[in-house]
């Protein structure tokens, strides 16, 4: 069935991406309304799944499959960076009175000029392959660059680092179980399986239930005697 | 285990999660068009004055950037609390409770604001930067609430408020939320401020939390007890709830008071 896909002229590695995008949405969507995990989070944890399961698609032409291992060494330390470097840059130009827009276009400019160091300086010295950067994980890195500015000049610094490592744990968590050759595989062969992920959706969008994290924070009137 | 299993069962009922709250009460009983005014803080207002309900005086808007340069900064008082419009969970909100000698107001925490300074986060507000998806807002100037006595050792600073929940006319649940040294003057609980219970019937508070440390019986650092303190103009404000809900049309309501040392209660 995939192969219609394929046969259409569309690239195998953007198939997978395809049929992917709508399992992340719905497993991060499950994340916040049966686990509870916040708001802000959401659209940063979508956009870094895909950083990850971009950087583990091994760089020659037949490869579809994204290695989980990989795919981790190299996109959690690029993240990481990315954040640093838009923290970094956002203290710097913190005090200065500009509109807001102009001063996000410095810290992406910032940003990328981190990134284009931290490579330079990389292959200075011999370390290859520790970061790499393709057009596809520039757009989102930039899209996420954005998303921590955003959230780092209304909220206070601790929250974004809570929200940051919130994200990039269920981006992991996404990552691993999407990556899985398997899922892949059957995603290929019967692409119409996504079509079950609406009463899926549906049913999470009608669960009026408690959310996982409020069982947690209100367990003492849970389990409290009458 | 087991017997914790069963009794979360059983309790489950007691708590009104968020994804009960806003698929069965708000998205059930209120109408979209209700929403959007109560997303906007000055069609609220404006609703609120018609049903005869006090709200802070609104002393000017800014609009565009055009708006913004003729605007005479002069023209504020000393003190004054400046919004966007459609902020969203208190952000933007910026409070001045004294000007100095050159002119620079004061906040809370003594820092102090020129008038480039309030350009600045006025143009951020227009931007949109504290709306809903970045979209443009508008900036609105109001008097500051000033505390109410009853408060006074209770409260570090800011302004104590009051939040009641209201359900077809009738109120349900209130809490009284107090700032602290920690949350900075600010009656926000992420930042460490307290919330108290309050029973519906008399005002009086019941339980307190702190931040999201947990129970509380006194005030920290105090020996003031933070059960048992009698909400001034309770029956006033449980008056205007209702008012609100019929002139709104939100049948499941939330509104925010504070209490202001001679106006009484303000939404």
């Amino acid at each position: 069935m995939g192969e219609i896909f394929i046969q259409s002229g569309l690239d195998k590695n953007v198939v997978v991406i395809i049929l992917l995008l709508p399992v992340v949405a719905t497993m991060i969507g499950i994340s916040r309304h049966i686990f509870g995990l916040r708001s802000l989070g959401i659209y940063l944890s979508l956009v870094i799944t895909f950083i990850f399961f971009k950087l583990g698609v091994p760089q020659h032409e037949s490869a579809y499959l994204s290695e989980p291992i990989e795919g981790l060494k190299y996109g959690i330390p690029l993240v990481l960076l990315v954040f640093s470097s838009t923290l970094l840059c956002y203290l710097a130009v913190k005090k200065w009175a500009l509109h807001y827009y102009p001063k996000l276009s410095i810290v992406i400019t910032g940003v990328t000029m981190i990134l284009i160091l931290a490579i330079i300086l990389l292959a200075y010295f011999d370390f290859k392959n520790v970061l790499r950067i393709e057009t596809f994980t520039l757009i989102l890195i930039v899209s996420i660059t954005e998303k921590y500015f955003s959230i780092l000049s209304r909220k206070n610094f601790k929250t974004t680092l809570f929200i940051s490592i919130e994200s990039i744990i269920l981006a992991a968590i996404c990552y691993l179980i999407i990556s899985a050759p398997f899922f892949i595989d059957t995603l290929l062969l019967y692409p119409y399986i996504i079509l079950a992920l609406l009463p899926v959706n549906y049913l999470v969008g009608k669960f009026s239930g408690l959310r996982f994290s409020e069982y947690l924070r209100f367990w003492d009137i849970l389990t409290e005697r009458d | 285990m087991l017997e914790n299993l069963f009794k979360v069962l059983k309790n489950k009922r007691k708590v009104l999660g968020m994804n009960e709250r806003n698929l069965e009460y708000i998205r059930k009983y209120n109408k979209r068009k209700a929403i959007e005014i109560a997303d906007n803080k000055i069609l609220t207002k404006e609703v609120l004055t018609k049903a005869q309900i006090p709200t802070p005086k609104l002393i000017n808007v800014i609009k565009s950037y055009q708006e913004l340069e003729k605007f005479d900064f002069n023209s504020l008082p000393n003190s004054f609390v400046l919004k966007p419009v459609s902020g969203l969970e208190g952000g933007g909100i910026d409070i001045f409770y004294n000007q100095d000698k050159s002119g620079r107001w004061i906040r809370a925490d003594k820092s102090k604001a020129t008038v480039s300074d309030l350009k600045k986060q006025i143009t951020d507000i227009l931007d949109g930067k504290y709306s809903l998806n970045q979209t443009p807002d508008f900036a609105l100037f109001e008097e500051r609430i000033k505390t109410h006595k009853a408060f006074k050792y209770f409260t570090y600073k800011g302004t104590p408020d009051i939040r009641l929940i209201s359900f077809n006319q009738i109120p349900v649940m209130a809490f009284l939320r107090l700032p602290t040294r920690e949350s900075n003057g600010k009656a926000n609980l992420a930042l460490g401020a307290i919330a108290t219970g309050i029973d519906i019937a008399n005002g009086v508070t019941t339980f307190a939390i702190h931040g999201k440390a947990g129970y509380i019986e006194y005030i920290p650092g105090t020996k003031l007890e933070v059960s048992g303190l009698k909400i001034p103009y309770w029956d006033r404000m449980l008056r205007y709830a209702i008012e609100a809900q019929k002139a709104s049309g939100l049948n499941y309501l939330a509104i925010d008071f504070l209490i202001d040392r001679e106006q009484g209660p303000v939404s």
